[in-house]
């Protein structure tokens, strides 16, 4: 047994991918396609994806990118938590599906594009400016210690 | 070659040609008054139902009206006889679903017993369906249902029907039924026909042509009243649904938006989500920036092309996008997502920016370049405008289409 070293579990992200008049699911998207190489190691959930065009954007990345996006079950969190949750949104979301979300994870990248002057982080995470993707994308690299740098080659 | 294309077919026998698809559609009618000649009877099957103005020069008829003797011209059946309560009957003892776009709820789609219908009547020498997931989909099952009898079949693939939706659970099976099925597939992507040989289609390659058609160029390029450098204007494309992503394009804009000042920023045809966005980001970050309405004069939508300097349009998918093509005939520089197959068109860098609809970082810095390099907008615009003269006049393509047509008659005739 001498050298093996104790395997490391899968970590798990939840990405919220619900598009609609504040949440900007199609931004958390398209920050993580950029790092899809980096993510095969990675056990993905979606908060969302059942709207036709959420639906659409779910399957065409799954598609492009070799990944699987898992349906999110609040059994799933209660049984272990995320490792990190990623929302995009004009602003921070309260609605309770967002604030259950945050709960069941240990971490959480708010990628938000409006209003972040006044903003106070209160969470156990971090609020990056959400009009940069690959700012997003490098943040979600680093909160889950992924390999390879701040970007896919 | 029009021309000469129109000499050769004074001696042929009169053409019947049935083209499937949107009866809405400014597609479907540049594309049937490009190829409308003296001798031939285009008759425009709709595949949903939806009342209507047809354009100049196009009539209605009714389903019973139609015949092999039919006088040459455009002719449309009403969209009221393209389905029937028995249709449904018939579609469930034939196993098929109608599919339809979240978009068309509350739209009756055609019923593959009324194509069957029409194609009986009328006698075509060829069938060509225009867009994949409506027009497509109904003639494969009225294909099944009319075995040998389905006249030959040629088919345009639209935008995103192939690139995107092979992608998507519901119509990878679909599509690969459809490409093994159709004689000729005519697609406006080169990047398709790989698509299509991938998924069993056995035809021959034809040459590439926008679903569009054709353009008159010179009377674009002669709406152009100020050289690109001079122009102040950025025009980012605002569809945010299925395919577009113009909230990624806006986020762009804002990372850009400390090197816009004296630009405006206009969004056309924008969503309300894309409205409340532009709200913020001129309060915000104050931009000058605002939304457009729709406008029905397609020359008013170009002189509004033609006063921009750029034209920025990000989406997940799409074909050969028509605002693209409007924009290389006037001078607007363009900045497209690399979904789109805009690379068979401009030279990234040089006469545009192909940019990945993913990286807003990405999307700013060509916008950015484009603000601040005179010499390459300008540049740009005469390469783009060379282009499209070659690749988008509807003279040319007119003349193109025919040939392919011809080809499939004469590929099809019957043996004596």
């Amino acid at each position: 047994m001498a050298g093996l070293r104790p395997m490391r579990p899968a970590p798990r992200l939840l990405a919220d991918v619900r598009e609609t008049e504040t949440l900007r699911g199609f931004h958390a998207l398209a920050a993580l396609s950029l790092i899809a190489g980096r993510l095969k190691p990675v056990r993905l959930y979606r908060l969302g994806g059942e709207e036709a065009n959420e639906a659409i954007a779910c399957q065409a990345f799954c598609f492009d990118t070799g990944l699987t996006l898992r349906r999110y079950r609040p059994l799933i969190a209660r049984i272990q938590p995320f490792d990190l949750y990623l929302a995009a949104a004009d602003v921070l979301p309260w609605d309770a599906a967002s604030v259950a979300a945050r709960r069941a994870s240990r971490r959480t990248v708010a990628a938000l594009m409006f209003g972040l002057r006044e903003f106070q982080p209160f969470f156990a995470g971090v609020v990056v400016p959400g009009h940069d993707t690959s700012e997003i994308a490098a943040r979600v690299a680093d909160e889950l210690a992924l390999a390879g740098g701040s970007k896919d080659a | 070659m029009k021309a000469d294309v129109e000499r050769a077919g004074a001696a042929r026998e009169p053409r019947r040609i049935l083209i499937v698809g949107m009866h809405t559609s400014v597609h479907v009618a540049r594309w049937l008054k490009m190829v409308e000649r003296p001798d031939t009877t285009l008759l425009l099957f709709p595949v949903y139902t939806q009342d209507a103005r047809l354009p100049s020069g196009f009539t209605y008829l009714s389903l019973a009206d139609v015949g092999r003797d039919l006088a040459p011209g455009i002719w449309v059946v009403r969209s009221t006889d393209i389905d029937d309560p028995q249709d449904a009957r018939a579609d469930l003892l034939h196993g098929y679903r109608r599919w339809r776009h979240s978009f068309l709820q509350g739209m009756t789609i055609a019923a593959p017993s009324r194509l069957a219908a029409c194609i009986e009547r009328f006698a075509p020498h060829l069938v060509h369906s225009m867009e994949v997931q409506l027009a497509g989909y109904l003639c494969l099952e009225t294909a099944r249902r009319m075995r040998g009898g389905f006249p030959p079949w040629v088919l345009s693939n639209w935008g995103s029907d192939v690139a995107l939706f092979r992608k998507l659970d519901e119509h990878a099976a679909r599509i690969r039924r459809v490409c093994r099925r159709i004689d000729y597939y005519l697609a406006e992507c080169a990047r398709d026909h790989r698509v299509a040989r991938e998924y069993g289609y056995r035809g021959p390659v034809l040459p590439v042509i926008p679903a569009s058609g054709g353009a008159d160029i010179a009377a674009l390029a002669g709406r152009v009243r100020i050289r690109p450098s001079a122009r102040r204007t950025i025009l980012v494309k605002g569809y945010h649904s299925w395919s577009g992503r113009a909230l990624l394009a806006l986020s762009a804009i804002a990372l850009a938006h400390k090197c816009l000042g004296g630009y405006r920023i206009v969004v056309p045809l924008s969503a309300p989500v894309v409205a409340s966005w532009i709200e913020k980001m001129r309060t915000e970050l104050d931009l000058d920036i605002e939304q457009l309405p729709y406008v029905a004069d397609h020359g008013e939508a170009i002189d509004r092309l033609a006063e921009a300097r750029a034209v920025v349009g990000v989406g997940i998918s799409d074909g050969i996008s028509t605002t693209l093509l409007e924009s290389m005939a006037v001078g607007t520089f363009p900045i497209q997502s690399s979904t789109a197959c805009a690379d068979e068109w401009i030279e990234h860098g040089r006469s545009g920016f192909v940019v990945s609809p993913d990286n807003t970082a990405d999307v700013a810095d060509a916008i950015y370049r484009a603000v601040s390099d005179d010499a390459l907008v300008d540049g740009a615009a005469a390469i783009n405008l060379r282009t499209v003269t070659a690749r988008w006049s509807s003279a040319t393509n007119g003349g193109r289409v025919w040939e392919i047509y011809e080809r499939v008659v004469r590929e099809h005739a019957p043996t004596s």
